[in-house]
């Protein structure tokens, strides 16, 4: 009960926290996309390239979290953008750089070699095959890369309380700090919320995306 | 459109690979020509190279007598209908768009684009209306295949690739799907390069054929000539011993049926006395019967009749036939005789009206007339 009554006295905060949170994995996924996609789909045709992009990305994840955001700190205070919103955004992108370049890579690659074959030999150019023919079948993959991104931009935003950016992590810092376990709930109740709503959102969106016949041959499979 | 390859050559390895060595060959348009040969003698590479799909390293390909780097590449290959083993169908677009990819690349405006496709998946025999919204993971295979035959006409082009097109089909339907794509060759014409390492499928669609081996070609002619006289054991090898027989899948009846048969009406020989008469003067131990319309009902012999009463309606003598229609091989026509136990099977059209008769004898001096190669 102590948790709802929580919730209503605070709601004000509740509802803005939550919205900051969602702010800033809004801004950040598709800066994230918009690096990301053109990268792996870049790399898709050199096998080497793609091997070292990969290395550098998964060396990226190993970085702690908070580490990274000290790193963001210092780097940006010349810009004056040190705290807040700015630090927590690269983070996020950082993060992503992972699972959406990999599914992207993946994606491309897969896509059946006759019927790339076929396209070439009707004369589709390189450009055409990319946005008539591999995307749209790589589609579903590129989307699991987002959906994994974007539930770890959940749990990275929490922490990004600790540069200034605010967020859901509001409530599991403070009230970490003075030992208001009830406050520490409903971060936690939040952000696992949040998370779980943002991947169903984004499987709708997936479904959405997805070509219907690429769907059809999915089911038969 | 008339294609020429001259001293076409594809190295690899700096030449230590040579997977086509030095080939010239003139397809002739509005022809089938089909290209065979064991795995790895380069009828691939030969069809790739083509479109383009590979870079040749030397000699030549001219259409029309000019040089195949005088055309850019990706022009090129929406003038050349191309149909490939795996069909390639893109799952994402439904068969009205599969189809519509190279007029719709070449610009072509969209109403005569939707009656073309509504042409062609009729020309394939796939109702529009039933099929031109369906997702490629809605057909069968057969029908799937059908659509990429459909697609590599889509824009009218006058030469067309085909890299083992129904390779992938089980073989009743390849069956079906050949002799459906016999018809429609027949009424468009156009100039088609096919590859196939099926020796049954070459003989039955190629009006050519070029035996390929190790990258050169070893015999070059029509399909007749090069079943009937194999140039070496090779050649007669690849064919099969029973290369005869395939021989006689690729004739028809109606170019080797006979019409001096011997039939009774059962209107004007009613009984089996008159029919008895009949047989006896004209010295024949059987003879079909027909009915109104010449329509085929079945045969009588002699020797049956004999056994009968002279009043006996003769109606009730009938014995029951298999019959082949003109558009029949001469395979079907032996199948027939054989499953009937007789020498001969007569020959009807659509409406089972008797139009000849086909007998064994004929198949024996066709069959006869090969030649056979010392190994």
């Amino acid at each position: 009960m102590a948790f709802f009554e929580y919730l209503f006295e605070n709601g004000e905060r509740v509802v803005f926290e939550f919205l900051r949170h969602l702010q800033i994995i809004g801004i950040a996924l598709p800066v994230a996309i918009m690096i990301a996609v053109p990268i792996g789909v870049a790399i898709s045709n050199h096998p080497k390239t793609a091997n070292v992009v990969l290395y550098l990305a998964s060396i990226l994840m190993t970085i702690p979290s908070l580490a990274l955001f000290g790193l963001m700190v210092v780097l940006l205070a010349p810009f004056g953008a040190g705290i807040g919103i700015p630090p927590a955004v690269i983070t996020i992108v950082v993060y992503s750089m992972l699972p959406i370049i990999r599914n992207t890579l993946v994606a491309i690659r897969g896509v059946d070699l006759a019927t790339v074959e076929a396209a070439m030999g009707m004369g589709m150019t390189r450009l055409q095959i990319l946005f008539k023919i591999r995307l749209p079948l790589a589609i579903p993959i590129i989307m699991a890369g987002l959906r994994n991104a974007a539930v770890m931009g959940v749990s990275v935003t929490t922490i990004a309380y600790l540069v200034g950016a605010r967020g859901l992590g509001y409530f599991i810092f403070s009230g970490l700090s003075r030992s208001r376990l009830i406050m520490v709930l409903v971060g936690a109740v939040l952000v696992g919320v949040l998370g779980i709503g943002m991947n169903y959102g984004l499987l709708k969106l997936e479904e959405l995306l997805t070509p219907k016949g690429v769907k059809l041959s999915r089911k038969k499979e | 459109m008339q294609i020429r390859l001259e001293n076409l050559t594809k190295a690899y390895d700096k030449g230590a690979f040579k997977a086509v060595d030095q080939l010239s060959l003139t397809f002739e348009p509005q022809k089938l020509t089909v290209l065979i040969g064991p795995s790895g003698c380069g009828k691939t590479t030969v069809l790739k190279m083509i479109n383009r799909l590979i870079e040749r390293t030397g000699g030549d390909i001219l259409f029309d007598g000019k040089s195949i780097d005088q055309i850019d590449r990706i022009q090129l290959r929406r003038q050349i209908g191309y149909a490939i083993q795996n069909i390639g169908l893109f799952v994402h677009m439904n068969v009205f768009d599969n189809i519509a990819v190279v007029p719709r690349l070449l610009k072509w405006p969209e109403k005569k684009i939707k009656s073309r496709v509504e042409e062609l998946l009729e020309l394939v025999n796939l109702d529009p209306y039933v099929h031109r919204y369906k997702y490629p993971a809605q057909l069968s295979g057969g029908q799937k295949q059908r659509v990429g035959v459909a697609r590599s006409l889509a824009a009218d082009p006058k030469v067309i690739l085909m890299d083992e097109p129904f390779g992938a089909i089980d073989p009743i339907n390849r069956e079906k799907l050949q002799d459906a794509f016999i018809d429609i060759q027949e009424k468009i014409k156009k100039t088609i390069i096919f590859v196939t390492h099926d020796i049954r499928e070459a003989i039955k669609l190629g009006d050519k054929i070029v035996i390929m081996d190790n990258g050169r070609i070893v015999q070059y002619g029509d399909t007749v000539k090069v079943v009937n006289k194999p140039k070496n054991a090779f050649v007669e090898s690849l064919l099969g011993s029973d290369r005869v027989l395939k021989g006689l899948e690729m004739m028809r009846v109606k170019d080797n049926y006979a019409t001096d048969f011997l039939s009774i009406n059962v209107q004007e020989s009613t009984t089996v006395g008159k029919a008895l008469e009949y047989l006896e003067n004209k010295k024949k131990p059987y003879a079909y019967v027909i009915g109104q319309k010449d329509v085929l009902l079945g045969y009588c012999t002699l020797e049956d009749l004999r056994k009968r009463n002279f009043h006996d309606e003769l109606i009730g003598q009938i014995q029951k036939i298999e019959s082949v229609q003109p558009h029949s091989n001469l395979m079907e026509a032996i199948i027939k005789m054989v499953e009937s136990g007789s020498t001969s099977c007569p020959v009807v059209d659509s409406e089972l009206q008797l139009l000849g008769i086909i007998r064994f004898q004929t198949l024996v001096d066709i069959m006869s007339t090969y030649e056979r190669v010392e190994v």
